[in-house]
């Protein structure tokens, strides 16, 4: 099915056409939703809630931009309310943490990269995970994250700035990125020992 | 939003990168949440219908008994008599009232300590009370308009045994009762004094409540009729089903389904069972109206073989073809692969409703012809249906039709027991719209062939 028939027939609450679209976008709208919650059962949650607006709301797409940037859109919002009704988005975390999270130290195959990287984001506190989740990822300006978040703009920064060294050093700790700080071999220094 | 993505530094980049090539699957669970909650508020209102139906009936049945004739046949004969009594009180009450005179109005059978307040408070003063053993002056003298001579009765009898004039030609009122030695030449002398017109009167109030007793006595022996009564019944059953494909899609596709549709499924009927309840209203003789409630368990077997593919399902929609796959685990072929066996069991509700005739009723033996019309919803969806291809077996929830029509035809052999007919017979049940929406173009048709054993009783 095209998206245009996806979009009419959802329009015509046509139960086929909705299965179509949940089976197109939901396994990244899943990704979305659990990069935001604290497990899996929330995740899912979060996904049902967000489709029902998708469906409920569909007469509300203009065709302006794409298609799955709207449903992004609808999820994401739904993710930041469910926090908040939930009272899941309270927690403030030191960037110092990111010394304690127990990362075990090993070698990723490139394939299972894009989970692990999911995952090292999750085991970022909440507050600081959903700022850079909304930021880096989603693409909001800080002002918008700060609006979305109730918290100020500088605050959204500066939550991020930590929110991304406590990522870094959890990439670094699971050997998916280089540490950047780590100097360049010396093979002089290396020769002149021998 | 996304006036971010153009200033992403490499960090930035990369995680953005890898986490947007991530993707997850989510339970079942989820899309049949999603799916009940958007479809439901566009379902079928067929509760409405059901229960706008049952109450048409209840008021058409009401209707046709009222107002209901053996409400006086209820009464008890004492009470009979005595509510006759009463009317008859009430009628010279009534006449009495017309007249002005307080002591005609006054002037009932059975005289009472009100009578005599009613006198004493319509004078001012105590009304005087002679008891005699001569019949009183005005009595003899036939001076005295005889509406006001007024008689005492007891209760047990009609008899008279006091006579109790009120004397208004004084100023004040008079009480004289007499005892039954007046009374007696009191009787024959009023009777003297009554003229024709008088005695016709008589003969015509006794003629009226004469015919008014005899109604009563009709009535009370007229049979009391019960129209309602109830049935509770049980259907063992086995489940058949029969499956049409059309096969339409083969115009719009150069792939075209080769084999045939009766060769790869192979089901097996399995035991089923109904059971309900119904409330019977008695139209005629021989005709009964009924409605209740039913619940149904009904399944078959499929034949299918542990495997791994993607059932597709192809589907017409607005004269273009498309299709939509899913992840199966049993293929219809393969018998290389383990065999398995698929119990495609359904759990549902039905309200019938419907009309029984009695074609043959003795007084123990009775053959009976029933036939429903159930509206019919499925409390649960986990079934498979075989792909357009007829390779694979997927779950029918997507497709699946939660509201249905079914016809149920039995014939009753009937033995009266006590006040209780006990019956056994054969049922035939059949799902006239198909088990999957039309969306899915092979319809599924199912029918189950029974034994109904039941009991009704009178209400």
């Amino acid at each position: 099915m095209t998206e245009q028939s996806i979009i009419q027939g959802c329009l015509q609450n046509d139960v086929i056409a909705q299965r179509e679209l949940y089976n197109t976008y939901s396994p990244k709208m899943l990704s979305v939703c659990y990069r935001f919650a604290l497990n899996r059962e929330d995740a899912e949650d979060m996904l049902q809630e967000g489709f029902i607006k998708v469906f409920t709301q569909m007469h509300t797409f203009q065709y302006k931009g794409a298609f799955e940037g709207w449903i992004r859109r609808i999820v994401v919002h739904t993710c930041i309310n469910f926090l908040k009704k939930y009272k899941k988005f309270s927690e403030h975390i030191d960037v110092d943490h990111a010394n304690v999270v127990q990362v075990k130290e090993e070698t990723i195959p490139s394939i299972m990269q894009a989970k692990q990287v999911v995952e090292c984001i999750r085991l970022l506190p909440v507050g600081y995970r959903t700022v850079l989740n909304l930021y880096a990822i989603e693409g909001y300006s800080h002002k918008e994250v700060g609006d979305m978040l109730e918290i100020g703009e500088s605050t959204s920064r500066s939550q991020y700035t930590r929110a991304k060294a406590m990522l870094e050093t959890i990439l670094v700790k699971k050997k998916i990125i280089e540490n950047p700080n780590k100097p360049a071999f010396n093979w002089m220094v290396a020769f002149k020992n021998k | 939003m996304n006036n971010h993505d153009n200033h992403r530094d490499e960090f930035e980049q990369f995680i953005a990168d890898e986490v947007n090539r991530h993707e997850m699957f989510a339970s079942d669970a989820v899309w049949a949440k999603i799916n009940k909650q958007v479809q439901t508020p566009k379902s079928w209102p067929a509760l409405t219908i059901i229960a706008f139906l049952i109450i048409v009936s209840l008021s058409i049945a009401t209707a046709l008994n009222y107002p209901p004739d053996n409400i006086l046949a209820k009464i008890q004969y004492n009470d009979s008599v005595i509510f006759a009594q009463q009317k008859q009180q009430q009628a010279i009450i009534k006449a009495a009232s017309k007249n002005d005179n307080l002591e005609k109005r006054i002037a009932v059978e059975v005289i009472t300590a009100k009578t005599f307040s009613d006198i004493e408070k319509r004078n001012k003063a105590s009304v005087p009370v002679t008891t005699t053993s001569s019949l009183p002056e005005i009595v003899a003298k036939k001076s005295v308009d005889p509406s006001i001579i007024v008689r005492q009765q007891t209760t047990q009898k009609n008899l008279l045994q006091q006579l109790v004039v009120i004397n208004i030609a004084k100023a004040a009122p008079e009480v004289i009762i007499a005892d039954d030695i007046v009374l007696k030449k009191f009787v024959a002398d009023s009777a003297e004094t009554k003229t024709e017109s008088d005695k016709e009167t008589e003969r015509a109030t006794d003629n009226k409540y004469k015919d008014f007793y005899a109604s009563l006595l009709r009535k009370k022996l007229k049979p009391r009729i019960n129209r309602w009564s109830y049935e509770i019944y049980a259907t063992p059953s086995q489940s058949f089903r029969n499956l049409s494909d059309d096969k339409i899609r083969d115009a719009y596709t150069a792939s075209q389904t080769t084999n045939s549709l009766d060769n790869a499924v192979k089901h097996k009927p399995a035991l089923g069972l109904e059971a309900g309840f119904a409330i019977m209203y008695n139209l005629t003789n021989h005709l009964k109206f009924k409605a209740g409630i039913q619940f149904n368990a009904r399944q078959y077997y499929i034949d299918a073989y542990k495997t791994y593919g993607i059932a597709t399902v192809t589907i017409i929609q607005n004269n273009r073809i498309d299709s939509l796959s899913f992840y199966s685990r049993y293929g219809s072929v393969g018998s290389s692969y383990a065999e398995t066996k698929l119990d495609n069991r359904l759990y549902q509700v039905s309200i019938p409703l419907g009309f029984q005739w009695d074609a043959l009723q003795t007084k123990r033996f009775g053959v009976s012809i029933g036939g429903t019309i159930q509206p019919t919803f499925t409390l649960n969806k986990n079934v498979y249906l075989i792909s357009t291809d007829y390779k694979y077996y997927a779950n029918g929830e997507s497709f699946f039709r939660k509201w249905n029509i079914n016809t149920a035809v039995d014939i009753n052999f009937s033995y009266q027991f006590n006040k209780a007919k006990l019956y056994i017979g054969p049922q035939v049940r059949y799902q006239h719209l198909p088990t999957y929406t039309d969306a899915y173009p092979i319809k599924e048709y199912r029918l189950d062939y029974g034994i109904k054993i039941g009991i009704i009783k009178p209400l």
